[in-house]
């Protein structure tokens, strides 16, 4: 029933230009490229006509959901991520909190294929890994698709079988951290035990099919109270289990549990791909908790320092992608510049040379215009006027290519 | 007595216009009409003034009979003739504006809508401002003419600029004054200054950088030029020993290495060298990792240099850019030097 209304609908809207558009790379490849599409026609929703992406696709789109095929024919293109993936990689965070809303409206979790991501794809292609991790830094102003691009690499890491460390925002620990107490092993240095507790829930919902896949064991005995111990050879998902239900040691199993991931990516068992958003948050003087409603001068937090050590040079079979960002400066409405010396400071700066910056853009023409087709055919621009040429280039010119403010600006239209 | 006197005269103490007041209203009492005809007539209704104002009459001022009084000579310069007159014997020094003496029309003063600038004549506008009428150049050429008996033939073999500053690279400069006054000294006279291009005075590396550090910002970078003012004596030849004094400490100073100059910090540097910083140190670092250093101090020496590559030197002019002073040109050529070093090629 439901097949038959899209295909009668799929009929009478595109009858005139389907000599236009039929051509094969516009085609979508198969019904199993689109899991989405297949469960709702198969589950008899009737409002799935109106939710699913046509069958032929519009020039905005391309049916590639797999970022490792991503090439310069599809840049500006906007691709799918598969529900069942974006549930296992960005279910505890990982998307910009806009966009994260902005995909239950649409129905669909759509990134745009940019420049940015395509450099990166290439230069870990050409990475040897057998020589120390190479870092990547992003940098760019607010809005112009960081966390987006970091997204998209996340995702590519996760389909080439990277084991995935996945910071999704360094300030929601070093700023806004749920709870703070002294730390035990480190004595004068302070504890985020619920927040690395978290990142340890999000660690292992990363990684799960990797970590039964592999023959990941610790690789010695671990003692973190009088009767909590880890036994050399336990399997690592058994360090993690303890670290998510023993909060007050999470810290501690973040820090263990990273150095596992160092010396196992060195002996070469794996490939560990790092994602760090807002990077040089972690070289911020001060950390402040919400519960105490106060800031907590310190040089240190304790879960800072498995990220630091994890994001140095000295192992192999890794890739390291950071991005630095004027929110997680140190004073973030007064940040004078995003460029990556002044965000990181002397002391970032010496951690990371030598680094690849990656310049993340503003969009151009062929890219707002792309956007804007975009939220056109989500419904997010229903107004007609935003709808024609003169009203697409009044918005083009008024976001100024930040895909941010282009958000911003089409929320009320 | 007192009794007596108020019963003799009751009216003594009431001014008369008390007395116009009661009279007036005697009056009306008695016509019994009581002003009605009056105001019917349409005159003015008089008011009751207790105190009369004096209807002040105008008067004008006659003016004042203007007596100008003009110098004796004040037609003097109706007699000169501009063309054929020795002006410098006219006027020989500087001296207030006299318009007896110039010989020419002169306008000065604030121009109101259609009005003429005010003459020369009694033009205190004039007279404030400081005229160069004594400089002329037939007089500045007479003055030089004098001067030229006192004066010696410039040296004819220093005939260009370059051989001035080769055979004389120190400069003194000193000032004299002369002035028609009870006293010769002025105490301006005392300071000397003396310049030097520092390119004339050997100093390698360390030597010229302890020197900017003494002189600071008694060296000009555009023109390499070491300046150097005394004036803290109170003659000028003791000053001119106190700069000479000053040149030579400063310079053998220079050249002096004490013992804590070893503890410089790359802080203490006034600019970047790549190749004593830790980025030198991470890039051999890459270059010499082997696994087993997982976890170890990873920071070595940097590369000597003649195993330095051309991309390392490449990388490090980069990242001397960047950290002198960033910009997006200086990321993406970062980037490229970055991209030789880090990636297979």
């Amino acid at each position: 029933m439901a097949l038959r209304i899209l295909h009668g609908e799929f009929l009478s809207h595109h009858v005139g230009v389907m000599h236009h558009l039929l051509t094969p790379e516009r085609l979508l490849s198969s019904v199993a490229a689109r899991p989405a599409l297949s469960t709702l026609i198969d589950g008899n929703i009737s409002s799935a006509n109106e939710t699913s992406p046509p069958k032929i696709l519009s020039p905005f789109r391309t049916g590639e959901s797999d970022p490792q095929n991503h090439s310069e024919s599809q840049l500006g293109r906007h691709y799918t991520i598969p529900e069942d993936i974006k549930q296992t990689i960005f279910k505890h965070g990982g998307l910009p909190k806009k966009f994260d809303e902005l995909t239950h409206v649409f129905t669909e979790t759509s990134i745009m294929v940019r420049k940015p991501f395509l450099e990166i794809k290439d230069y870990v292609k050409k990475i040897d890994f057998n020589r120390p991790a190479v870092r990547f830094v992003l940098y760019g102003e607010t809005g112009q698709g960081k966390s987006m691009t970091l997204a998209h690499v996340v995702h590519y890491g996760f389909n080439a079988g990277f084991l995935l460390v996945h910071v999704p925002w360094v300030n929601s620990f070093m700023r806004k951290s749920k709870d703070i107490s002294p730390s035990e092993s480190k004595p004068g240095m302070l504890d985020v035990p619920i927040n690395a507790a978290a990142w340890l829930v999000h660690f292992r919902a990363q990684n799960q099919h990797l970590l039964q896949k592999l023959d990941f064991k610790t690789s010695k005995s671990y003692q973190y109270g009088p009767r909590d111990t880890i036994d050399a050879g336990a399997p690592i998902e058994e360090l993690i289990e303890f670290g998510v239900g023993r909060a007050k040691y999470a810290c501690d199993v973040v820090e263990d549990l990273l150095r596992e991931v160092k010396s196992a990516s060195n002996s070469g068992l794996f490939k560990t791909m790092v994602v760090i958003d807002g990077f040089n948050g972690l070289f911020s003087p001060f950390m402040k908790t919400l519960r105490m409603k106060k800031k907590v001068i310190h040089q240190r937090c304790t879960l800072a320092l498995p990220f630091l050590e994890i994001s140095r040079f000295d192992w192999c079979n890794g890739v390291v992608v950071l991005s630095v960002d004027k929110h997680a400066h140190t004073d973030p409405f007064n940040a004078e510049s995003a460029l990556p010396l002044y965000l990181l400071g002397k002391e970032g700066w010496e951690h990371l040379d030598p680094f690849i910056p990656i310049n993340v853009e503003e969009y151009n023409t062929a890219e707002t215009n792309s956007a804007l087709d975009y939220y056109i055919d989500r419904r997010w621009i229903q107004h007609p006027g935003a709808q024609s040429e003169s009203g697409r280039a009044e918005l083009r010119a008024m976001c100024g290519g930040n895909g941010l403010e282009l958000l911003k600006l089409c929320a009320p239209l | 007595m007192s009794l007596l006197s108020v019963s003799r005269n009751p009216l003594k103490g009431l001014k008369p216009v008390r007395i116009q007041f009661v009279w007036n209203h005697a009056i009306r009492l008695s016509s019994g009409t009581f002003g009605t005809d009056n105001m019917d007539a349409g005159e003015e209704f008089r008011q009751l003034e207790l105190k009369p104002t004096r209807t002040r009459e105008k008067f004008q001022r006659k003016k004042a009979p203007v007596h100008m009084i003009m110098p004796r000579d004040y037609k003097r310069a109706n007699k000169i003739d501009p063309d054929n007159v020795d002006w410098k014997s006219i006027w020989p020094g500087p001296r207030t504006f006299d318009p007896n003496a110039i010989p020419i029309p002169v306008r000065q003063g604030r121009l109101k809508p259609k009005q003429r600038a005010f003459g020369k004549t009694a033009n205190l506008e004039l007279m404030k401002i400081p005229t160069f009428f004594h400089l002329t150049p037939p007089a500045i050429k007479a003055h030089c003419e004098e001067l030229k008996k006192f004066c010696t033939p410039f040296p004819s073999e220093l005939d260009t600029k370059e051989k001035c500053e080769k055979h004389f690279p120190l400069t003194v400069i000193t000032n004299d004054y002369l002035h028609a006054a009870p006293t010769i000294r002025d105490p301006l006279a005392r300071i000397v200054t003396i310049k030097l291009k520092l390119k004339d005075i050997p100093l390698d590396e360390h030597a010229r950088d302890k020197l900017m550090r003494i002189i600071k910002d008694r060296y000009d970078e555009k023109t390499d030029t070491l300046t150097i003012v005394t004036d803290r004596c109170p003659l000028r030849k003791q000053n001119y020993d106190y700069a000479q004094y000053l040149l030579t400490a400063i310079f053998y100073e220079s050249w002096t290495v004490e013992e804590w100059e070893a503890s410089k910090t790359e802080a203490d540097m006034e600019h970047y060298v790549w190749n004593r910083n830790t980025s030198s140190k991470a890039l051999a670092s890459i270059l010499n990792w082997t696994p087993d250093k997982l976890g170890k101090s990873i920071f070595h020496d940097p590369l000597p240099e003649d195993k330095l590559k051309p991309e390392h030197h490449a990388y490090g002019k980069a990242v001397k850019n960047i950290v002198e002073g960033e910009t997006e040109e200086g990321w993406s050529q970062y980037k490229k030097a970055a991209v030789q070093v880090l990636l297979r090629q």
